[in-house]
């Protein structure tokens, strides 16, 4: 690292924060804005006939709605989140050479394999931490919905804020280790993507589906077989994070769909989601995500045009 | 002139058969030069003479064969460490758009070592360009003159512009290039620079190379170079004479022939009519469009 060490790779990821907050800060505010803005009108609008609505069950708890809405609302944050990274990592490992500014950045003491490393870190832990506080955020919002909600409406019954705030937490806590630990378990995918982006810019998802499309069809004729080890190794770690949540709620016994997020613990969920990753397969994964941050970087070293 | 003078015998930079190809296309022949500490040199050739390319090749942005020392590190392998104690403007804008002043400042603050946020703003006061302007949005103009307050708040040991003042009008040209020697120079320090407009940093050069098609026709002291080149505006009974010295230029204006002799005594060369010195810009046109291949360095 350059002698200024943390505060260089501070300074590089608020730049990285800088030139990517349309799709982590600004466009997530924006669509969770509309959705609140929508959901107040139609309570403002609709209030009297949710009283209806009460003939098609019984109250529901506050807390377990709100324990829905809220794992569901981060499953979609998740899904924005792993798309947006893909972005990030393609375009962002090329973007330093738009409009010339690769002669700006090539000007300061920073290596460009720092300058790789500090963008991978970026997509680690600066983006997902925007899309965790537009999480939290939604989680407030939900809560006054719930509750405008729970007082005209015996469908929903009012929130119980203490016992609201511990769901809120054991929700918040389990979803940022799951995120943070598969963000690690997807990363050779990302940089990947991310080298793909560094030497064919605007072509890598192309490249990459091309790559993965001919890598598995050669394999199935070469082995004779329909799925192969290479098809078997990328849908394992494709799923993988996935199929422990699968494992941990079936293992818990919860039954769907009224208690199964109601008793979400961070005691129960983390260090059974850590129990079930395969560390070996995590560590062969940052292997090949240093080498590719590393190819991406000689590359860089090796370029100077737009 | 300036008259810095060079107060260590260590080179800057030190370049020996430096020479580069892209495929088929031979840009730098192996040239050998090198720059010592308190001298600001002048790299002048016309375009695709290479002058860029040798710049990137001591910068470390572009590999190359030979051997280059710049403060002693081989700049390829040592970019990065080498861009602490190196400055530089590229001959494009280069300035990230997406950032505003303020940021870019507090980026160099805290990624080099040695810049002066401080001198920066300093130096931005003398322009229009305010802390809080984009980048995009500021002219051709303000982006150079944001990237040299830059530059100049970066305390290095060499400094290498490549037309650094593209774009700028001649005040601002003029006050920069003042302000390069008055406040930025001293003994410690190297300055690299290239430009078109050879005669308006003529006052400030220490030392001159011109290259031509990837190899060095001239490599000397500004002090040599006035000794060496002699430019007579020729008597017209002395034309036959004036020839018999082997001139390496000679251009009709308004009727007067005028010669540059290159090694020509004083006494033969003020016999032969006016004597002047060479400018810069004469000196370049005259050995450019010479026949013959690399001269003699004179050092």
């Amino acid at each position: 690292m350059s002698s200024y060490g943390f505060l260089a790779i501070k300074s590089l990821l608020k730049k990285e924060f800088i030139e990517h907050k349309v799709a982590f800060l600004y466009v997530p505010g924006i669509l969770l804005s509309l959705l609140f803005l929508a959901l107040f009108t139609a309570i403002w609008r609709n209030g009297g006939n949710f009283e209806m609505m009460g003939e098609f069950g019984a109250p529901e708890e506050g807390v377990d709605l709100f324990s829905v809405l809220y794992v569901m609302s981060i499953a979609i944050w998740l899904g924005y989140l792993t798309l947006m990274l893909f972005f990030y990592f393609a375009g962002s490992f090329h973007a330093d050479r738009k409009n010339n500014s690769l002669l700006f950045w090539k000007s300061l003491p920073v290596s460009d394999l720092e300058i790789m490393a500090t963008k991978t870190l970026a997509g680690l832990t600066v983006f997902p931490a925007l899309i965790m506080f537009w999480a939290f955020l939604g989680a407030v919002f939900g809560y006054i919905v719930l509750n405008s909600v729970g007082g005209i409406s015996p469908l929903v019954a009012a929130l119980n804020s203490g016992t609201t705030l511990w769901t809120f937490i054991n929700i918040q806590v389990s979803a940022m280790v799951f995120i943070f630990f598969s963000l690690l378990w997807y990363l050779p995918l990302f940089t990947f993507f991310g080298l793909l982006g560094a030497l064919l810019k605007n072509w890598a998802g192309l490249a990459f589906i091309l790559i993965i499309a001919m890598v598995s069809a050669l394999e199935s004729i070469l082995s004779f077989s329909a799925s192969g080890v290479f098809a078997q190794m990328l849908e394992d770690r494709l799923s993988k994070p996935f199929e422990i949540i699968k494992n941990i709620t079936e293992s818990q016994a919860y039954v769907m769909p009224s208690n199964i997020f109601d008793t979400i613990s961070i005691a129960n969920f983390v260090p059974g989601f850590l129990s079930q990753i395969d560390w070996a397969q995590m560590a062969i994964g940052w292997g090949l995500s240093a080498l590719f941050i590393y190819l991406a970087s000689e590359y860089r070293r090796r370029r100077l045009d737009a | 002139m300036n008259n810095i003078a060079a107060t260590e015998n260590e080179n800057i930079v030190e370049a020996q058969g430096l020479r580069k190809k892209f495929g088929a296309n031979i840009v730098l022949k192996g040239i050998d030069f090198s720059i010592p500490t308190g001298r600001i040199y002048g790299l002048v050739g016309h375009n695709g003479a290479g002058k860029t390319t040798a710049i990137n090749a001591l910068l470390g942005l572009t590999n190359y064969e030979g051997k280059v020392r710049v403060l002693g590190r081989e700049p390829f392998a040592n970019r990065a460490e080498l861009m602490a104690d190196i400055a530089f403007i590229s001959d494009v804008a280069s300035l990230p758009r997406f950032l505003k002043v303020s940021e870019l400042l507090d980026l160099m603050g805290d990624t080099h070592p040695n810049f002066n946020f401080e001198k920066a703003r300093e130096l931005l006061l003398d322009t229009d360009i305010s802390l809080r302007s984009k980048i995009k949005s500021l002219s051709k103009g303000m982006l150079a003159q944001l990237h040299l307050a830059i530059v100049m708040a970066i305390d290095a040991k060499l400094l290498v512009l490549d037309e650094p003042t593209l774009g700028l009008d001649i005040t601002f040209r003029k006050k920069f290039y003042q302000r390069l020697v008055e406040d930025y120079m001293s003994e410690n320090r190297s300055v690299l620079i290239t430009t078109h407009q050879v005669d308006e940093i003529e006052f400030l050069l220490t030392d001159l190379i011109f290259l031509r098609n990837g190899e060095i026709v001239l490599d000397s002291t500004m002090e040599n170079i006035a000794r060496r080149f002699s430019q007579v505006f020729i008597d017209p009974n002395k034309l036959e004479q004036a020839r018999q010295q082997k001139p390496i230029y000679t251009r009709v204006q308004l009727g007067q022939t005028i010669m540059i002799f290159d090694g020509v005594e004083q006494e033969i060369a003020q016999n032969l009519g006016t004597l002047s010195t060479a400018s810069v810009s004469d000196l370049f046109v005259a050995l450019m469009e010479r026949p013959s291949g690399a001269m003699e360095n004179s050092k």
